[in-house]
């Protein structure tokens, strides 16, 4: 620990265990004396988690996993136990030449150039992203991602990710990880978040719209706080469900986080969220002004050092928060990105036909469905915006009926994912494999395919925006 | 609603682009120093400016030069948005104070930029002079904004890195585009620095005036 040292400059920087630069002043020294207050019970754990090991060596007590997950995996122990929750160690052994082989298909210059243009960008202030070994790294397993995952390809946000999985594994392993913790292709496993990460992220916004109803309920002086400076919920937590945490939080507590995260789901996500309203719910309720909030939500984020405190808060401190609430939320959530994107076609269809395009710009395509074939020149509406719209509430009603039926489940503390990864199917939501929108389509009897093909109109990638969310809410339904 | 408009003591007078920076509260200063101890000590204007612009075009390291005064070649990626905040005091004494919103610029980002400009007075939609596909993003933007932005919003078209040896988009055709459409047009540099400041007063100067005749809607 270096107190005034250590803001001399950034060549003499201190990092911490993970290669990250010990930020200067009063945060720096704060991380450092957790650390040490701490380190007893670290030590307790790595016994802890030791005779764990020998004892029950396939994992196969879930219960127990869960408890020792909870209080924390050791760094020892990260990569094994991240790589058997998440079943990527499963996918690895499964396809032994996998990763080598996508890394020799061909990418398109936009998404080599993005990569690219984020490597040097990505957490600089850790030590292992400063040198060209490190950064070699995670081109690789970022452009193997990229060729692996068609639909997402590359996101912002997933450097981090990638990033911070590189920081305990070997590239192949951070590659399969990664796949995992955007959908799922194992089992009961991942986090099906896919939705957070392609065009129009619509499967993010309605998070963000559930969240803010939960926050509404469980911490109303706080949310009333923001509203009244008129602070959308979204502008300080988007980047929290985004990168997963990891650009806002300690590192130390990111990876508290994860280790629950990447064993019980998506909706840990929700409950960290909530246990930083819970812990600073005092501070939030007597902002004042606008800059304040923004300004201090991020300083809060930035300065939750104690890590087992906030993850005593988001089990016990926000009291009960059921998956089938968090549904729930989430089925409105949805409704309400829909809405929206309607309306925001809707709008620019206007704008459109009072400032027409210059010839440069792309045109829709026309749908091959005949009923909504052409719609000639005065329509308010256009074919394609209808067939989503259409799409979109024959969605609706599937999702409510399979809420319904497939939502029993409603104590948050029953294991519902399988050790082993065979999957439940009927029973969890989050194990159908994901539906192609084709099939989607068909099953929704709308003929969508035509309208998807030239994906670089802006005007038609916003019109697939609730295809992909389609995609998305029929993953989460039963299987028939 | 991000905004808040309180009414000025003074009205603005001939229009002038001298405008000065008075004090700059950086992102990470402590709230409590962005306010003054009472009301009557803040900014009597605050007004919400975004910017907008292609990845890596340096929207953030615009924002920081304008904000903090430094440069930072190795900036993080942006996700979501950043708020940073800066006062400028306008020739008649008046105060504005600048929201600037800081967004992400990769592509699949423009579904969340809505939340951000919606209510904006002002945006600075940025392009990099050397590298031609940012530019056309600029036309984009434009029609995003008077689609779904802010009736009347302030635009500023910046093209940053005019530092650059190596350019790639005519400023000619740029400037006349700019004109045409009455939108300010800046040739800067958020790494030495040039420019930025002017870049930033120009739009505040004419977001005042937009400000001063209110609302359209």
């Amino acid at each position: 620990m270096t107190g005034e040292a250590e803001a001399v400059g950034p060549p003499a920087a201190e990092y911490d265990e993970y290669g990250f630069v010990v930020p200067a002043g009063a945060l720096g020294r704060e991380i450092v004396r957790y650390k040490q207050q701490f380190q007893p019970k670290a030590e307790r754990r790595v016994t802890r988690w030791e005779r764990f090991r020998r004892a029950d060596p396939s994992l196969s007590n879930r219960r127990r996993l869960k408890r020792l997950v909870r209080k924390g995996i050791p760094d020892s122990f990260r990569k094994e136990i991240w790589a058997h929750c998440l079943g990527s160690q499963r996918l690895r052994d499964a396809n032994p030449n996998k990763f080598e082989s996508l890394l020799r298909e061909p990418l398109s210059d936009e998404t080599l150039s993005q990569i690219e243009l984020d490597l040097t960008r990505t957490f600089p202030n850790n030590k292992l992203y400063k040198y060209e070994d490190g950064v070699a790294k995670l081109r690789r397993v970022l452009r193997a991602f990229a060729v692996h995952n068609v639909r997402v390809n590359y996101c912002q946000s997933l450097n981090f990710i990638a990033a911070v999985l590189l920081l305990f594994m070997d590239e192949e392993l951070a590659f399969w990880t990664l796949a995992q913790v955007v959908s799922s292709e194992e089992g009961a496993k991942g986090l099906h978040i896919d939705g957070y990460y392609v065009e129009g992220m619509d499967q993010l916004r309605a998070d963000l719209r559930a969240l803010e109803r939960i926050v509404q309920r469980k911490f109303p002086n706080a949310y009333a706080s923001l509203r009244r400076e008129g602070v959308e919920l979204e502008w300080v937590c988007q980047e929290w469900f985004h990168t997963l945490f990891s650009t806002v939080l300690p590192i130390q507590t990111t990876l508290r986080v994860w280790d629950c995260l990447f064993l019980e789901g998506h909706k840990i996500l929700f409950r960290v969220a909530l246990a930083i309203f819970k812990e600073n719910e005092l501070r939030i309720s007597k902002f004042q002004s606008l800059e304040e909030v923004m300004v201090s939500m991020r300083e809060i984020s930035s300065h939750q050092v104690d890590h087992n405190s906030l993850l005593k808060a988001a089990f016990k401190g926000i009291g009960r928060l059921k998956r089938a609430q968090i549904r729930r939320e989430q089925a409105y959530g949805e409704r309400m990105v829909a809405e929206e994107n309607a309306a925001a076609q809707a709008r620019r269809e206007r704008h459109n036909q009072a400032h027409p395009p210059p010839p440069a710009k792309p045109q829709l395509p026309a749908l091959d469905n005949p009923g909504h074939g052409e719609a000639g020149g005065s329509g308010e509406e256009s074919p394609v915006g209808a067939a989503v719209r259409e799409a979109a509430r024959r969605l609706e009603s599937v999702i409510d009926s399979c809420y319904d039926s497939i939502l029993g489940d409603g104590d948050d503390d029953v294991d519902v994912s399988p050790v082993d990864g065979e999957p439940p199917a009927a029973r969890l939501p989050g194990s159908i494999p994901a539906l192609s929108p084709d099939s989607v389509f068909s099953y929704l009897g709308v003929s969508v395919s035509s309208m998807l093909q030239p994906s670089n109109s802006s005007d038609a990638t916003r019109s697939s925006v609730n295809v992909h969310r389609g995609d998305n809410a029929l993953a989460t339904s039963p299987a028939k | 609603m991000g905004c808040s408009v309180s009414k000025p003591e003074d009205t603005f007078g001939p229009a002038s682009a001298q405008v000065r920076i008075s004090q700059g509260v950086g992102s990470n200063a402590p709230a409590s120093s962005a306010l003054g101890s009472t009301g009557a000590e803040r900014a009597s204007l605050e007004s919400k400016v975004v910017l907008l612009g292609d990845s890596g075009v340096g929207k953030s390291s615009l924002a920081l030069r304008f904000c903090q005064g430094r440069f930072s070649p190795y900036h993080e990626v942006t996700i979501g948005a950043a708020f940073l905040q800066q006062i400028v005091r306008l020739k008649d004494g008046s105060q504005l104070k600048l929201h600037i919103w800081d967004t992400g610029g990769q592509e699949r980002f423009r579904a969340m930029a809505p939340l951000y400009y919606r209510d904006a007075w002002g945006a600075v939609i940025v392009y990099d002079c050397s590298h031609a596909p940012t530019w056309e993003s600029v036309k984009f933007w434009v029609g995003e904004l008077q689609a779904k932005g802010r009736p009347n919003c302030c635009m500023a078209i910046a093209a940053n890195k005019c530092d650059t040896q190596d350019w790639q988009v005519d400023s000619k055709e740029a400037r006349e585009y700019c004109e045409s459409n009455d939108f300010i047009f800046v040739e800067c540099s958020a790494k030495t620095g040039e420019n930025v400041g002017r870049l930033f007063e120009l739009l505040a100067n004419k977001v005042y005036q937009q400000m001063l005749k209110g609302d359209p809607r």
